[in-house]
């Protein structure tokens, strides 16, 4: 189900928002799991046996490691519990890409070929998997007592506003909030403002983007010119930026309507200065995991340079295959890879003495050179793509090309997504909303800011569900991961 | 900006409101079926999802099937249209549907797809599709000459031509050449093929007169007559008896209003009103209605009623005339109807076929082959019977 879809604005959430404040606290988790299993398996019935297994499967291990706590007992069941989590995400997501690519090598051997398997993806795997292995390695790590209640263990797996794409909460963050949390009404609004806000960032700037990347990134090679290509790459870098962040919002509000708190997993990535930077401003909470549970794992910072670097080629490899079971994702990965390798072997502190505004120029130079590995359909045309965004020009009508694209919806929309993204919004607020009006401000002054916030904001949702009701919606990037 | 986990809290009386008008409004459906607030606006025309059954053995497609069923009967859908085209049109002032229609300037609207690239020359012809269309339009030339007819090929310009002064900024030409040069330098130079390049006299006739509709794809009564009286005007050569009915003969009238096709494509046809422009003959007409032959028609043309009009005038001395044609005779016909004995009008599906059949039965003196530049690769698809 997407957030952005009216069977989840008008039929799902109410139902669940009015259960989850009539139910009584013991109940509220049960109400929250059952709605977060008909949530998951609106995009798949049959699959939800994956997700039953795997909230049973890492139940029963976590109750086994700390049953076995300080033993080699508790390593011998996370280590079962890795194997088979990492199994069937491996089962599911990359067997036919193993398969694909190892056939070549067979026929080459002489061996016969594998048949090909065509096993559909469940939805968010990728995430539950993720949220299952931070489980039993905080259990292993005693950074928390395994969960002895099956329901509680089991909203930790499926709650629906992270479910799906994320951000990918760990259970150390939220293992309390399970147990007991509570919702104040400005709490509740200020879910609805974060949910509103990421809404408004997928419906009214993501979609717009998007259609201008689509468009683009499915141009021929012949009909494909440098400024388009150039203009497909913005247009990319700007969509799944406001595709995932409105996504993030969107599920940082509906935790918070519930009384879930979760971290934030986007902090202006755009105007990182360094590709580590943006690393930790970019999708925070995938970055957050690969850090505590396979770099720190492989030994971390506490090595040799030489064993550093190589588990950082590891990570980023890995970070790349997640995203999906293609060439695009681990080149696109290990690009990053490269670059962060790069500036631990020196080029940050090049970097730190270069005017800042070239420091941002470089990083954004570097994402979206990436980013066109992760959007385009197969890695042959990433290359093409590439090869035009540097060919020289070999069409003499560019301008009349690149100009088609540039309406008054695209060029108002850059504008707002380019404020957005460069944290002008945030600034206004801080600076302006917060430290003057809402702390020094007059009453009236205070009165005036609320109204015209609230009617910028009923504004932006009832636009927002205008443009999903007429069908005009795309599916959120994520959700394929 | 650190990556802290801020809670704007609002003031309490900002966060009660705000929570009143959202849940109001996530619960407005609902509401709305049980008291109808906005009244649902059901397209006839729309075959609307059926409820799905729940069936505990085969739950797979419930989900996909029950949102598509409630998103069609979500209840304000025709309102969401309306409001997403004027929010789109009034503010941002461009289409609601870029795939489909492109708001220009002064609210034109224009057709998206071939008659954009065709103004902007990015699906020009190859030298082969060149050869293939003078090929075919020759051998149907010479076929009727054969059987003692002349045939005329009138090209209709697209809106987006004529009037590209109203299209929006960012539709610019990206070569000299258009398709529209490409089939005249083709066909001009050929003997049994009378070329009608109609530019030129719209062209002309646009700077006293609006010739095209604003919200709909076609010319209008005054632009179609300034189409009818050129190709006329070239028939003449060849039949002296032929004349343009002048156009004094027409009383203008602009009194009903007109829902143009654009307009439909968007749901804009409600906030950019148009009169429709009619020629209204002030004498009595020639031309009776004949008696139809039952031609056989192209299996699923929408419009079975006017795949075959016909025309008669009682004047042995005129000629008689098949017109092939697409919906931009629709405005000529009641002009060509009073120049030949016999005018039978074929709209063939927009397949623009020979209709051989009909020619050797009708055995016309004149044919005409009337088709709207943005359709003109149509020649090549048709075969060549």
């Amino acid at each position: 189900m997407l957030f952005n879809s009216a069977t989840f604005l008008f039929l799902f959430l109410p139902i669940v928002l009015a259960a989850s404040f009539v139910a009584p606290a013991k109940v509220k988790n049960c109400v929250l799991l059952f709605a977060s299993l008909i949530f998951y398996a609106w995009g798949g019935v049959s699959m939800t046996i994956i997700i039953i297994f795997s909230i049973f499967f890492n139940y029963i291990i976590g109750r086994l490691i700390e049953a076995n706590k300080n033993t080699v007992g508790a390593k011998i069941f996370l280590t079962i519990g890795l194997i088979i989590n990492l199994g069937v995400l491996a089962t599911f997501k990359y067997l036919g890409f193993l398969i694909e690519n190892l056939n070549p090598l067979l026929s080459a051997f002489s061996f016969s070929q594998i048949k090909q398997t065509s096993i559909a993806l469940p939805i968010g795997i990728s995430f539950f998997t993720f949220h299952s292995i931070s489980y039993i390695v905080d259990v292993y790590r005693n950074r928390v007592t395994a969960q002895k209640n099956i329901i509680n263990h089991s909203l930790y797996i499926t709650l629906f506003p992270q479910l799906i794409a994320g951000p990918i909460v760990r259970y150390s963050d939220i293992s309390e909030q399970i147990k007991e949390r509570s919702v104040t009404i400005q709490k509740f609004a200020s879910g609805i403002e974060r949910f509103i806000i990421g809404l408004a960032k997928k419906m009214l700037i993501a979609n717009a983007f998007a259609f201008v990347a689509d468009d683009i990134f499915a141009l021929e090679s012949n009909e494909l010119t440098t400024y388009t290509a150039w203009l497909g790459t913005i247009s990319y870098t700007i969509q799944i930026y406001y595709d995932f962040s409105g996504y993030s919002d969107m599920a940082i509000g509906l935790g918070r309507m519930f009384g879930f708190e979760f971290l934030e997993n986007f902090n202006f990535p755009y105007i990182a200065t360094s590709i580590q930077d943006f690393w930790r401003r970019w999708h925070i909470s995938l970055s957050n995991w690969f850090r505590d549970y396979l770099y720190i794992s492989l030994g971390g910072n506490r090595c040799s340079k030489g064993k550093v670097l190589f588990n950082l080629f590891i990570v980023f490899l890995c970070t790349g295959f997640w995203h999906g079971a293609s060439w695009n994702f681990i080149v696109w990965g290990l690009f990053h890879g490269f670059f962060i390798i790069l500036e631990k072997v020196g080029f940050d502190k090049i970097l730190l003495r270069i005017w800042k505004p070239f420091r941002h120029i470089y990083v954004l130079f570097v994402v979206m050179i990436a980013w066109v590995f992760f959007r385009a359909p197969d890695i042959n045309y990433a290359f093409m793509f590439i090869n035009k965004l540097f060919g020289i020009a070999e069409n003499t009508h560019q301008w009349q090309k690149l100009i088609f694209y540039l309406n008054n919806e695209f060029v108002i929309c850059l504008s707002f997504a380019l404020m957005g993204a460069a944290g002008f919004f945030q600034i206004v607020y801080n600076n302006i909303a917060s430290k003057i009006v809402l702390k020094r401000g007059s009453v009236l002054l205070k009165t005036i800011y609320d109204v015209s916030s609230l009617v910028v904001l009923v504004s932006i949702f009832i636009l927002s569900i205008v443009y999903f009701t007429i069908g005009s919606y795309s599916p959120f990037i994520y959700f394929r991961f | 900006m650190e990556n802290k986990n801020i809670v704007i809290i609002p003031s309490k009386g900002k966060a009660v409101a705000l929570s009143i008008f959202f849940v109001c409004i996530i619960l407005f459906p609902l509401v709305n079926k049980k008291i109808t607030i906005i009244p649902e606006q059901k397209n006839p025309d729309f075959n609307y999802t059926t409820k799905p059954t729940f069936d505990i053995s085969n739950l797979d497609p419930f989900p996909h099937e029950y949102e598509k069923y409630y998103n069609e009967n979500i209840g304000f859908t025709a309102q969401a249209v309306a409001l997403n085209a004027y929010f789109k049109i009034t503010i941002l002032k461009v289409s609601p549907n870029q795939s489909k229609v492109f708001v220009g300037k002064d609210n034109w609207l224009f057709f998206a797809g071939p008659p954009i690239n065709d103004y902007r020359g990015i699906n020009l012809l190859s030298q082969e599709e060149i050869d293939k269309m003078k090929n075919i339009l020759h051998n149907r030339a010479l076929r009727l000459k054969e059987q003692g007819g002349v045939f005329y090929f009138a090209l209709v310009p697209n809106k987006h031509r004529i009037y590209s002064e109203y299209l929006p900024n960012n539709i610019v030409k990206t070569t000299g050449l258009t398709i529209y040069d490409q089939v005249v330098d083709a066909l001009k130079d050929d003997s049994l093929i009378h070329l009608i390049d109609l530019r030129k006299p719209l062209e002309k006739a646009k700077a006293e007169h609006i010739l095209y509709y604003k919200k709909d794809n076609h010319w209008n009564d005054i632009g179609a007559y300034i189409g009818y009286r050129s190709i006329i005007n070239s028939i003449n050569k060849q039949f002296p008896k032929v004349t343009p009915v002048p156009i004094e003969a027409y009383d203008l009238d602009t009194t009903q209003s007109l829902v143009g096709g654009e307009a439909l494509q968007i749901g804009v046809e409600d906030f950019i009103k148009e009169n429709r422009v009619m020629l209204k003959p002030k004498y009595n007409l020639l031309s009776q209605p004949g008696e139809k032959q039952n031609y056989p028609m192209p299996i699923g043309f929408p419009y079975p009623w006017d795949f075959e009009i016909i025309k008669i005038v009682d004047d042995p001395s005129l000629p008689t005339a098949v017109i092939i044609r697409d919906s931009f005779t629709d405005f000529m016909l009641q002009f060509f109807s009073e120049n030949f004995r016999k005018s039978i009008f074929i709209f063939d599906s927009w397949e623009y076929k020979e209709n051989r059949n009909i020619i050797e039965k009708e055995k016309p003196n004149i044919v005409i082959l009337e088709i709207i530049e943005a359709n003109i690769r149509k020649i090549n698809e048709c075969d060549n019977k």
